[in-house]
């Protein structure tokens, strides 16, 4: 538990982030400002919102969870597999965004397939900018900080969240995110050697888990089915708008690109970091929740006014992920659904402003509400993504990517087709067998999902049929 | 300017350069997976318990230092427009 010289510092640092969002938003002159922070982030910027955005609640306390129940395998897998598939979006896909006028995924999906599909892909998004499961996050941070109530720090994280939001925009967002991120990564990678020397380094880990080889063991400690679907979800990212939103923000294609790259490296180190933080969990706090048990090991090991760095650094995390999340999701209420339904082109800046406001007030509410509804972090996390894949992963990707002849119906049927297959197997679950387990319904929605694209394109004709093509 | 030709005035200048940063960023996350890997399995604490948790916290000053730098040249470049 924290003291009250770690709470003051706390309370400083928090009204510290605070003052450098109000600063910021003096930078706010119109509707591009607010959202793409003038198209003017450098490379540092560029890292910093990434990389914090990236290691949100699931991104820490998650993956030491993770990695207490599947060993190495976790890193070689899943760390290595996971970056490595997100090469091409650096490379590639994400420039490709970045030279385009579209600003958003719903203006992407309406200039491909008309508005019926913009407006779904805009209801979708904003139910993903929730991110429920990093509320669930603050829980655990929270209970072994200060022995308080889950709803109660989900409250006040949201709160602040939608503050830096409102004040800030994307400009005062990524000045935030950078601070918490160097909290975050400072602290959680200086406390590591203390927990990794106390259970005796590897040999001590090795020591510890000899009864169960495959826990040590590259590869061994995680299914063949785990994998092929940890590396689906890893792909998610090609249609996460935090992404494409940081490469138009920053200040050239080759900032953006650099800064991906830049965080891959860094994603790998700080990932065995957390990875064998989580093994150390594993053998000195059998049979405690994992998360929870990290949070009050780290404590223990930490002295007073120091910890409460660590605890501004976790929920620095959860709140840099909210509010990068809060501004899509609030800009989308705003732009893509308000002004899209409602009020065409003659809507102003002013106002598309203040409807962004209270699209992240709403979302706010919407993670309070349900965010406990679920046990794990990963249960809301999963959800969530496998939901938002299921639907406009084929359909984006293909508006990015595909050069060829793209129909309105093709956008509709996938995404029409991959949503009602991921709900109607997430509600009717199918046993292959023991072994294998549940099938997984994401496993079948993004297959049926593309065979619906490709039956779809067959229909129609491509609304973007004889203009200008921008070049990729 | 127009769209299209904004488009093609940055093309060359986006190009990805394989033979300079963006290779050896590239080739850096080669290297650093083959290097924790091998460490992992020998056993090499020092690696995994001192280099890489440091290298990290150090790597993350040194960009956030940087960030103050552009942070102040981008908000006097505001204050001037």
């Amino acid at each position: 538990m924290l003291t009250w010289i770690d709470n003051v510092v706390i309370v400083l640092a928090v009204a510290g982030v605070l003052a450098v969002g109000y600063y910021f938003s003096k930078s706010i002159t119109d509707m591009e400002s607010y959202y793409l922070a003038n198209r003017s982030l450098p490379w540092s910027l560029v890292v910093g919102t990434l990389m914090a955005s990236w290691y949100g609640g699931v991104g820490v306390i998650g993956t030491v969870g993770y990695a207490s129940v599947f060993g190495l395998a976790a890193w070689f897998i899943w760390s290595i597999g996971a970056h490595a598939v997100r090469f091409p979006l650096a490379l590639w896909v994400g420039p490709k965004i970045h030279i385009r006028t579209d600003v958003t995924i719903p203006d992407v999906m309406q200039k491909t397939y008309g508005k019926f599909a913009a407006v779904m892909a805009s209801v979708l998004l904003f139910v993903y900018c929730a991110q429920i499961g990093e509320i669930t996050a603050t829980g655990f941070v929270g209970e072994a900080a200060w022995g308080i109530d889950k709803m109660v720090i989900g409250i006040i994280v949201v709160v602040i969240t939608i503050a830096l939001t409102c004040l800030g925009g994307l400009m005062g967002v990524a000045v935030t995110d950078m601070i918490f991120f160097l909290f975050m990564v400072v602290s959680v990678s200086l406390v590591f050697p203390q927990l990794f020397q106390s259970v005796g380094g590897l040999e001590g880990i090795r020591a510890a888990t000899a009864a169960n080889p495959a826990y040590m063991h590259p590869v061994a400690g995680m299914a063949p089915t785990k994998a092929l679907m940890l590396v689906i979800l890893c792909i998610n990212v090609y249609a996460d708008p935090t992404f494409y939103q940081r490469f138009s923000a920053s200040n050239s294609v080759k900032t953006g690109r650099r800064a991906m790259l830049t965080c891959f490296c860094l994603w790998m180190g700080f990932d065995i970091v957390t990875i064998l933080a989580g093994v150390v969990v594993h053998i000195a706090r059998p049979g405690v929740q994992p998360e929870l048990a990290y949070i009050q090991m780290v404590l223990e090991h930490l002295p007073v006014g120091v910890r409460a760095l660590f605890i501004i650094g976790l929920l620095g995390a959860i709140i840099s992920t909210l509010d990068s999340y809060y501004l899509i999701g609030g800009t989308t209420l705003a732009k893509d659904l308000y002004g899209r339904i409602f009020a065409g082109d003659s809507v102003s800046d002013k106002r598309l402003v203040n409807l962004s406001r209270v699209g992240s007030c709403i979302l706010g509410l919407i993670g309070v509400v349900f965010a406990y509804h679920f046990k794990l972090v990963y249960d809301a996390i999963a959800f969530m993504s496998s939901l938002w894949m299921s639907t406009v992963f084929v359909a984006v990707l293909t508006a990015l990517m595909y050069k060829g002849k793209k129909t309105p119906m093709a956008g509709i049927l996938s995404m029409i087709t991959g949503c009602a297959a991921f709900a109607y197997l997430q509600y009717h679950p199918i046993t292959i067998s023991e072994s294998i387990g549940t099938l997984e319904p994401l496993l079948v929605a993004l297959p049926l999902s593309l065979l619906a694209y490709l039956a779809g394109n067959m229909i129609g004709s491509d609304i973007n049929e004889g203009s200008t093509k921008i070049q990729g | 300017m127009s769209e299209n030709s904004k488009v093609n005035g940055t093309k060359k200048e986006d190009k990805i350069q394989w033979l300079g940063i963006d290779g050896v960023l590239c080739l850096l996350y080669v290297i650093e997976a083959a290097f924790i890997g091998y460490s992992l399995i020998h056993n090499d604490d020092f690696v995994v318990g001192q280099v890489v948790p440091y290298g990290i916290a150090g790597v993350t000053v040194l960009i956030f230092f940087r960030y103050i730098i552009q942070v102040l040249s981008f908000s006097s470049s505001a204050k001037k427009r």
